[in-house]
C-alpha cells in the first residue's frame, strides 16, 4: 500500500523514434497480416467446426484455408473481399476433406451462407436452440442419448449407466437416435 | 487400434470431440454423422478454437512469410518480433511490418504505457504471488492484471478496449476473457482472439515494478488496491 514518497513517477525514458511512413489504403482494408489474421481466425474455425463437428479436423481445415490463401491474397482489399475469399477457400478445402476421408460430402460450404457466417457470426446458443427444437421431437430415450453425450458431454460409459443400459446397447441408441435426428432435420431445415 | 477391430464410426468419433476416420461410409451412416456434427456445435463454445492453436498457426503463418512468400502480389511480409526488448516480454509469434501496416491505435496501445498525469507506485502484489502467474488487482480507478515472463513484470488494464467490460482471469487457459463478447487477451495484452467486427486495440500497459517484496504499479495518485 506504499506510495513512493518522493512521487516520483516518470516514464522510463525510452525514447520513441519518428512516427514511421503509413501506406493509405481505401476503405476498411486490414493493416497487416495479423490484423487479418486475428480478424478472421476464429470466424474460419467455428464455419468449420459447423461442418466437421470435431476439434482435430476443424484445427487441420482452418489452417489449410490460412496456408492456402496467405499466397494469393492481398492486403490492399476490403474486408468483405477477404471473407468472401477465405470462404471459397474453405469450401473447396472441406470438399476435398470429405472426398479424401469418406469418399463422400457429407456437409458442404454454401458460399452466400459462408460469407454471411464470416460477417456476422451466429451469437451462442443459435445453434444450441436449433439443436433443442430437433431434440424436442424424439422419443425421450433418443433424446436423452443425445442430451447426455452432445450437450451435457458425458462418455459413452458414464451416459449409458445414467440410462441403466449397457455400453453397447447406448452405442446402437445413439446411432439409431441421430439418424432420427437427421431425418427431422431434412424435415425442418 | 487391433486390424480386428471394427473402425469407429464416424459419428461417435464426433460425439467424442475426435478426428473423423478414414474409410467408405453408406448413407445411414452419413446422417448419423451429419446429425452428430449439428448437435456437437450446438454446445456452448465448442467451437471456439484452443488458444495455443490460434498461436501455433499465427506463427507458422509468420514463418512462412519470412521463408517463401510469394512476391509481386502485394503482399507484406511477417516479420518476427524484432528488439530485444519484445522478445524478454515474452511476445511470443510476429507483428506485421511496422514501417507500412501496424496502424496507429494498435501500436500506441502496445507501446506505450498509461502514465497518469499524478501517479504513485501502489503495491498491488507481493513478489512472490506473481511468479510465472497473473494476478488481479483493483483500484478505485483501475482494475488490472500483473505477471511475471521470465523475469519481466507485465502489467495490463483490465478493462475490455471494445466496451469496457471488466476481463475476466482464465488461469487455466492463460488468458483474460472478456465477459459479455467472446474476446480473449493475454496476459501481455494482446488479443488472442474476437468476434467483433474489428480487431479491439491491446490493453494498455501500466508501468510496473518491483520494490522489494512487493510488486508496485504506477496509478493515478491515491488510488489504494481493494482487499
Amino acid at each position: 500500500m506504499s506510495e513512493d514518497e518522493a512521487g516520483q513517477a516518470r516514464v522510463g525514458g525510452a525514447g520513441q523514434g519518428p512516427r514511421p511512413l503509413r501506406a493509405v489504403r481505401a476503405g476498411d482494408a486490414y493493416a497487416g497480416w495479423d490484423e487479418l489474421y486475428a480478424d478472421n481466425v476464429v470466424r474460419i474455425y467455428r464455419l468449420l467446426y459447423s461442418k466437421v463437428g470435431n476439434r482435430p479436423d476443424a484445427e487441420d481445415l482452418t489452417a489449410e484455408v490460412f496456408l492456402a490463401a496467405y499466397g494469393p491474397l492481398r492486403l490492399d482489399v476490403s474486408r468483405a473481399e477477404v471473407r468472401a475469399y477465405l470462404a471459397r477457400t474453405a469450401a473447396t478445402v472441406l470438399a476435398s476433406f470429405w472426398r479424401r476421408r469418406l469418399g463422400r460430402e457429407v456437409t458442404g460450404i454454401e458460399l452466400e451462407a459462408a460469407e454471411g457466417f464470416l460477417e456476422r457470426p451466429p451469437p451462442d446458443g443459435h445453434a444450441a436452440r436449433r439443436a433443442q427444437r430437433i431434440l424436442a421431437v424424439l422419443p425421450a430415450r433418443s433424446r436423452r442419448i443425445l442430451e447426455l453425450r452432445f450437450l451435457e458431454r458425458q462418455s459413452l460409459r458414464d451416459s449409458a449407466q445414467a440410462m441403466g443400459v449397457s455400453v453397447a446397447n447406448a452405442k446402437v441408441l445413439q446411432h439409431r437416435a441421430l439418424r432420427m435426428a437427421a431425418a427431422v432435420e431434412e424435415e425442418q431445415p | 487400434m487391433s486390424p480386428l477391430r471394427r473402425r469407429r464410426r464416424p459419428s461417435e468419433a464426433v460425439a467424442e470431440n475426435e478426428a473423423i476416420p478414414a474409410g467408405p461410409i453408406d448413407d445411414d451412416e452419413a446422417a448419423a454423422l451429419r446429425a452428430a456434427i449439428e448437435l456437437r456445435a450446438a454446445q456452448p463454445a465448442a467451437d471456439l478454437p484452443a488458444p495455443e492453436f490460434v498461436e501455433g498457426l499465427r506463427r507458422r503463418l509468420g514463418e512462412m512469410g519470412n521463408e517463401g512468400a510469394p512476391s509481386g502480389i502485394g503482399r507484406r511480409r511477417f516479420l518476427a518480433a524484432a528488439g530485444a526488448g519484445a522478445v524478454a516480454a515474452g511476445v511470443a509469434g510476429v507483428v506485421a511490418d511496422r514501417t507500412l501496416l501496424a496502424s496507429d491505435t494498435a501500436e500506441e496501445g502496445a507501446t506505450a504505457p498509461l502514465q497518469p498525469n499524478d501517479g504513485a507506485w501502489v503495491r498491488v502484489a507481493r513478489a512472490a504471488e506473481v511468479g510465472g502467474r497473473t494476478v488481479r488487482f483493483a483500484t478505485a480507478s483501475m482494475a488490472g492484471f500483473v505477471s511475471e515472463r521470465d523475469g519481466d513484470l507485465v502489467a495490463v488494464s483490465g478493462a475490455c478496449t471494445h466496451q469496457g467490460c471488466l476481463l475476466r482471469l482464465n488461469d487455466d487457459a492463460g488468458r483474460l476473457d472478456c465477459p459479455c463478447h467472446r474476446t480473449a487477451f493475454d496476459p501481455n495484452g494482446r488479443v488472442l482472439f474476437h468476434q467483433l467486427a474489428a480487431a479491439p486495440r491491446p490493453l494498455p500497459r501500466l508501468q510496473a515494478r518491483r520494490n522489494g517484496d512487493d510488486v508496485e504499479v504506477l496509478l493515478p495518485r491515491g488510488d489504494q488496491p481493494h482487499a
